[in-house]
């Protein structure tokens, strides 16, 4: 982000923290695919990531004003939202509804598997909620492993353990039957 | 290793894959909730002392912070016996602000002791007591005190300058949700300079009958603002309490709410904790304890 967008971003936190709702949504909207992106990656469930960036969006903007450090809005909004999204994976265990929907569309990457597909949805949902916000702010988002440890209030060793012990979950259920070994497999 | 690798991108490859654009509805709908979830910006939960925090140069809150290091500094070597003993007397200093204190201590509490009297060496630090809220005495352990003083409130607003984020706790004395008065109490750890845990017992401003009707519209009150609240019970000696927990967004981690609301007596009681995140588990243990002390008197 240049100089200018920081100026003019610190410029709307300042309004919205006063209570101009428009430049609170010009402060949002430039993010909210990243949010939602993010969202929906951790809670695998596209209403669910919409309720989610719309419920730590709601916090942000009653608490803006405690944002002291306002270049730190990004790690702050991420905040909210991991937590919000953990709140929803505790209420959604809660409700015990044991039903995987995997999304079926006709755009997704050719070249995994449905079952390799249907592998990693599973095993990805067995995590814990600790494990897909890192996983998924690192792969997906993009932070740094610092910037996650910032977002989520944790020491970077813990970072480090959170994504090392979710990534080697998830290449256990391709590595039985996975793709790269069967692809290598004679005819 | 290259297998690993293979895998690892198999894997990114799956996590990308999807929407990475947000339903045009929802820059709407955010627009909707916010517009109802309006918060009027002069009842944040702020220190008045750092009210006009923009203003002030940045400096000062160094200096300030600095003197707290060398209080405690001093208090350590005054306990080890190598600096003469300071004035043991309680003294109480005057708000920089011209009085945070009126506004927030409530007028019943006793006179504030000074930072070395609350923070300093083990002799003076808070002993065992008894609150007496009217018609509820509590049983507090060691670590409780009443609220700071304005010299207090000045070292806290300038750790809240600098962003350490145990200064909120005391911003709950100012909290919106808890607009009926009730005394305070602030919980510092041995050799604890801020308090860790704030405690505010509200014997007004109940205003339902039952511990359940009470918590249930506490808690929609907190919802009504945005607040995402958890609502669990815990069996008491006198009967269930509901406890509400809720977190407030601050500078660092969240501050955490936990609310027990109870019959003591015939009558309906609540008691907030205020902690710097989640309570760690000495914490809670301690928090039940109080509530579980709470007897008609």
């Amino acid at each position: 982000m240049d100089n200018r967008a920081v100026l003019e971003d610190g410029s709307r936190i300042a309004r919205a923290a006063d209570g101009d709702a428009a430049a609170f949504d010009e402060l949002i909207r430039p993010r909210l695919d990243r949010l939602y992106m993010t969202a929906n990656r951790i809670l695998r469930d596209g209403a669910a990531a919409e309720d989610a960036v719309q419920q730590a969006m709601v916090l942000a903007w009653r608490d803006l004003r405690a944002l002291r450090d306002r270049d730190r809005l990004d790690a702050w909004l991420y905040r909210l939202l991991v937590r919000t999204c953990y709140r929803e994976l505790r209420s959604r265990r809660r409700l015990a509804a044991n039903v995987v929907q995997l999304e079926r569309r006709d755009d997704r990457d050719p070249t995994l598997a449905i079952h390799d597909r249907d592998a990693l949805e599973r095993a990805f949902r067995r995590l814990s909620a600790d494990k897909r916000a890192v996983i998924v702010l690192h792969h997906v988002t993009g932070l740094s492993l610092t910037e996650i440890a910032g977002v989520l209030a944790v020491p970077e060793g813990t970072v480090r353990s959170r994504l090392h012990y979710g990534l080697q979950e998830l290449r256990r259920v391709l590595q039985p039957a996975g793709i790269i070994d069967r692809a290598e497999e004679p005819a | 290793m290259t297998e690993m690798a293979d895998l690892d991108r198999t894997i990114v490859a799956w996590l990308r894959d999807g929407e990475t654009v947000a339903p045009s509805r929802l820059a709407d709908e955010i627009r909707l909730a916010v517009s109802a979830a309006h918060v009027p910006r002069r009842d944040l939960p702020r220190l008045p002392w750092t009210a006009s925090r923009d203003q002030r140069p940045r400096a000062l809150a160094l200096v300030l912070a600095g003197a707290a290091v060398v209080t405690v500094v001093l208090g350590l070597l005054w306990a080890s016996g190598s600096v003469a003993p300071p004035n043991p007397s309680p003294s109480i200093m005057p708000s920089p602000s011209g009085g945070p204190s009126a506004t927030v201590r409530p007028s019943s509490l006793p006179p504030t002791p000074s930072l070395e009297a609350t923070a300093g060496p083990v002799e003076t630090y808070p002993p065992a007591a008894t609150l007496s809220v009217p018609g509820v005495p509590l049983d507090l352990p060691a670590g409780w005190s009443w609220p700071p003083g304005g010299y207090e409130m000045a070292l806290i607003g300038a750790l809240d300058q600098i962003g350490d984020p145990y200064a909120g706790v005391y911003n709950m004395l100012l909290h919106p949700v808890s607009s009926a008065r009730g005394p305070h109490r602030f919980h510092v750890a041995s050799f604890g300079i801020v308090a860790d845990a704030g405690m505010h017992v509200l014997t007004s401003g109940i205003q339902e009958s039952t511990p359940q009707l009470e918590a249930d519209r506490v808690r929609a009150t907190l919802e009504g603002a945005g607040y995402v609240v958890a609502r669990s019970s815990v069996k008491l000696a006198t009967g269930r309490a509901i406890v509400l927990d809720w977190d407030v967004a601050y500078n660092g981690p969240d501050l955490h709410y936990r609310a027990y609301v109870l019959e003591v007596g015939g009558a309906v009681q609540r008691i907030d904790f205020a902690t710097v995140g989640p309570p760690s588990k000495p914490l809670a243990t301690l928090f039940l304890d109080i509530v579980r002390s709470a007897r008609s008197g």
